[in-house]
């Protein structure tokens, strides 16, 4: 597309010729390029503008509107009376077509020497609604919707304090997005802030498409099956993690945030651990965790004890295991590989179809499928069971891509087992484990707070106590200041017996 | 750098992927698991006949459970020999029990549990029992409860007794210890048959590895007094009802119908020490601390008073030392120490060499002295 032309100012020229221009010129003879000339007092004025982009209403009553009734027309009074504040002045063609695609008015009285454009841009966008892949029982419900303005909103309101800062980029060659980075000035560590800056500032690609992706593009390890960076949908969790000194990110058109240096067990955390009392919170992130434990180790295990360690199995399942084993024609290997595949085939196909259909299918799919598969002797029921549970316990992770790699995670695994049973087992794991504790999340340790190992970070981590004695923010994250709030005192107790 | 790093990768992979063909699979419903053997001397040749119980799945038959008889001279050559009367993979791995006839106990079982000991698949934890008939009759027995099959039954059986504190445990680990301790030999079940049922009825007395005589429930009491000592058990007494003629409740119209006094304590807790008093003289001196409570008596007797309970107490101290005396001194007669004065001795003799045939000749001629402390915590209220 030809954008650039000779002369110094383009300005000023006949109104057809403006038009016509920025048709053919500009939008290859659009048909959604609107205009509209207006007659007064011998002088003539174009208004021209995007048909599907410009806010109506504003259009009409605030340009279009003031316009008719101003007595006096030149451009300096049109940008006193149209009360709308993004005015321009442009003398040249070409930065005229870049604003009327953001959604601008463009104004020009014939014979002047400058064109004026108003932005009255029309934004479709939703209402915040309920979170849907991380829903709260207990906590704040909404969750961030696919517009810039209403999450900065939504985080400014949970934030009213004068150190949140919002840095603005603009990321993406063809398609430039508007990326925001916010933090509390007075908690985020310096180096974080500067790390993240940088990754973001220098990062060259022709779209960031979502939130998602642009993590992709910065994240510390692309080969990890392992997520590096949170990412929310509930600016409830979002700003939480600020105020424990962390950074967030938001991308425009995308509904979720962004949330780094994250550590590998705060995938396993939800805000509603610290809206419930200490020891529901403790109780359900340590389940969590082992859920997370049994999800990778369930079926890996079944496979190394059937096809290697018999000597292991109890002797009270020994006869039971054995029994459903034998009409099976598989080796325990292929067996759970088939089992863990369809298990996976039925999640996927009740993520990609409508909601109604997809409850079908998990009844269809787990019932049926399920009940079939054994009376075939195709698998032994007790792997139904080992299978059920550990997809379940992958479900209890509160991160949608934690809990995915956690599912993925046991298909290298499984094979292991089956080619080398428990040794296979051992290696898989000490690999896993030292993956995770070389892994960085923006620079900053991963496996925190088991490796390097951190004491005082276990209160809110791994764990969850009182507030009473857990009134610090993490040191992994070294924030500028540790202390949340000063140890409460605890109430005086008088007698109540009286 | 990420070049090697990348090749170094895919090199691990395929050795792992292509070596793990050098493991043996063992998939469970292709094996034959064993989970007792028995074995027996068989009298015509130098053989061991052996019994084999073992699990095997078959989508038809409920029972799991099969027994093959075979021989060899060694251990794994039995459990070869079984393997060519069965489809299935014989493995060991699940063994619970091992039991030993006769003529083999007598001869000596130790070179038969070498092979256990190195074969790390093998639990430690497995009972070593021997049996009163040739094993090959006694896991015919039809009779074993709700056990999926007759090695589970007997590994059972040891265990209740085991934990009811009934007999001595004699796991392998177990065995070995005391074999290979100077100055301590071990002890194992004793089992029958009994109306087709196997029961444990006494055990066994070891010099080494051979059986050289035996204990009867009552007297394993004493056993287990001096080499373990008792948490929850139990033992009931009979004394001579003369002695406590003054504290007997007479009822009306109720004769005095015998003259015996049965007494059963339980909960009866133990702790016994044995010291060297004279290494050179060999004088042992062994003290006792028992505490349980009444919990049966044949005649009314108040205890209420001290008079009585005193009585009862010294009663029964007086009775286990007679028992411990006859216990003790028949195993100094078959040269068995099963409970480890032989250990004390060698702990007191520092710097002596003693070894096992040593002290096998010592024995013998030991002299014990007993000092036993009984205490009645609790008799029942009984008004």
């Amino acid at each position: 597309m030809k954008r650039r032309f000779k002369k110094s100012s383009y300005f000023p020229c006949k109104l057809e010729q403006l038009e016509q221009d920025l048709k053919k010129q500009y939008f290859q003879a659009s048909p959604d390029l609107a205009s509209k000339i207006i007659h007064h007092d011998g002088k003539r004025c174009i208004v021209v503008f995007i048909d599907y982009l410009v806010d109506k209403d504003h259009l009409y009553d605030q340009v279009v509107g003031e316009i008719q009734h101003t007595p006096s027309w030149d451009h300096e009074t049109f940008k006193d009376t149209i009360p709308i504040t993004g005015s321009k002045q442009h003398t040249e063609l070409n930065p005229i077509g870049d604003e009327l695609l953001e959604g601008a008015a463009c104004v020009y009285i014939e014979g002047e020497k400058y064109c004026l454009t108003f932005l009255i841009p029309r934004v479709e966008k939703r209402e915040p609604d309920r979170a849907e892949t991380e829903s709260l029982i207990f906590g704040p419900k909404v969750s961030f919707t696919e517009s810039m303005d209403t999450n900065l909103n939504l985080v400014h309101k949970r934030m009213d304090t004068s150190s949140l800062k919002v840095e603005k980029f603009v990321i993406g060659n063809t398609v430039p997005t508007e990326v925001r980075m916010v933090y509390l000035e007075d908690l985020a560590n310096e180096d974080n802030v500067k790390e993240l800056r940088d990754r973001l500032s220098v990062l060259n690609v022709d779209d960031v498409l979502n939130a998602s992706t642009l993590t992709q593009f910065i994240e510390d390890n692309s080969y990890s099956i392992f997520p590096q960076f949170i990412t929310t949908e509930l600016p409830d969790r979002f700003c939480y993690s600020l105020k424990e000194g962390r950074l967030g990110v938001l991308v425009d058109k995308s509904a979720s945030g962004v949330v780094t240096p994250a550590s590998f067990f705060s995938f396993f955390q939800t805000t509603e651990d610290n809206y419930t009392r200490w020891n529901m919170g403790a109780f359900t992130r340590l389940l969590r965790i082992i859920a997370m434990f049994i999800s990778i180790t369930l079926t890996p295990t079944y496979v190394a004890a059937l096809t290697y360690h018999y000597e292991i199995i109890p002797d009270a399942l020994l006869v039971s295991l054995g029994h459903s084993r034998t009409r099976v024609p598989f080796p325990p290997l292929l067996e759970a590989l088939i089992l863990e595949f369809l298990i996976e085939l039925i999640r996927e196909a009740g993520a990609r179809l409508p909601t109604k259909v997809g409850q079908t299918m998990g009844i269809v799919g787990g019932i049926v499928i399920g009940q079939a598969v054994v009376q075939a002797g195709f698998t032994s029921n007790i792997l139904i069971i080992i299978v059920a549970l550990s997809a379940l316990a992958s479900f209890t992770t509160p991160s949608y891509l934690m809990g995915s790699a956690i599912r993925i995670i046991r298909f290298p695994l499984m094979i292991f087992a089956g080619l080398w049973g428990f040794v296979g087992l051992v290696f898989s794991f000490a690999f896993i484990a030292i993956h995770l504790v070389k892994q960085r999340s923006l620079n900053r340790p991963y496996f925190v707070p088991v490796y390097p190992f951190q004491p005082r970070d276990l209160d809110n981590s791994v764990f969850r106590i009182p507030f009473l004695h857990s009134n610090k923010r993490a040191y992994s994250n070294k924030p500028k200041k540790i202390q949340r709030f000063p140890k409460p005192k605890k109430p005086k107790k008088s007698d109540i017996d009286e | 750098m990420r070049k090697t790093n990348c090749l170094g990768i895919i090199l691990s992979f395929f050795i792992l992927i292509t070596s793990s063909s050098c493991i043996e699979p063992n998939i469970i419903e292709e094996l034959g698991i064993v989970t007792a053997y028995g074995f027996d001397q068989n009298p015509d040749t130098q053989e061991i006949d052996g019994t084999v119980v073992l699990y095997q799945f078959n989508p038809d038959i409920t029972d799991a459970s099969q027994i093959i008889h075979s021989s060899g001279a060694t251990f794994d050559t039995i459990r070869a020999n079984a393997n060519k009367q069965s489809g299935y993979q014989i493995v060991n791995g699940q063994l619970q029990t091992l039991i030993f006839g006769p003529t083999i106990s007598e001869e000596g079982i130790f070179p038969y549990l070498d092979t256990i000991e190195r074969n790390a698949a093998v639990s430690d934890m497995l009972y070593v029992a021997v049996a009163d008939q040739p094993t090959r009759d006694l896991m015919s027995a039809s009779n074993y409860e709700e056990a999926p099959n007759i090695g589970i039954y007997l590994h059972r059986l040891i265990e209740t007794a085991v934990k009811s504190e009934v007999i001595v445990s004699s796991t392998f680990h177990e065995f070995m210890r005391s074999y290979f301790r100077v100055g301590l030999d071990p002890v194992v079940p004793i089992l029958t048959v009994e109306d087709n049922k196997v029961e444990v009825n006494a055990i066994g007395m070891m010099q080494n590895d051979v059986l050289v005589g035996t204990l009867s429930m009552d007297e394993i009491f004493y056993a287990r007094l001096l080499r373990d000592r008792f948490k929850e058990g139990r033992v009931e007494l009979t004394m001579n009802l003369d002695d406590f003629d003054e504290y007997i409740t007479q009822y009306v119209n109720d004769p005095r119908s015998e003259d015996d006094l049965h007494v059963v304590i339980d909960q009866l807790g133990s702790r016994a020490s044995i010291n060297v008093t004279d290494t050179e003289a060999l004088n042992f001196e062994v003290d006792i601390k028992l505490n349980g409570r009444v919990i049966e008596l044949s005649q009314r007797i108040n205890l209420d008073e001290p008079g009585p309970l005193k009585k009862m107490e010294s009663e029964i101290e007086r009775q286990i030392e007679e028992n411990l005396i006859e216990v003790v001194g028949r195993s100094q007669e078959l040269g068995s120490d099963i409970f480890g004065f032989g250990v004390q001795y060698n702990n007191a003799t520092r710097g002596q060499s003693l070894t096992t045939d040593d002290w096998h000749d010592l024995f013998p001629n030991i002299n014990v002295n007993y000092n036993i402390d009984v205490e009645i915590k609790r008799f029942g209220i009984v008004q």
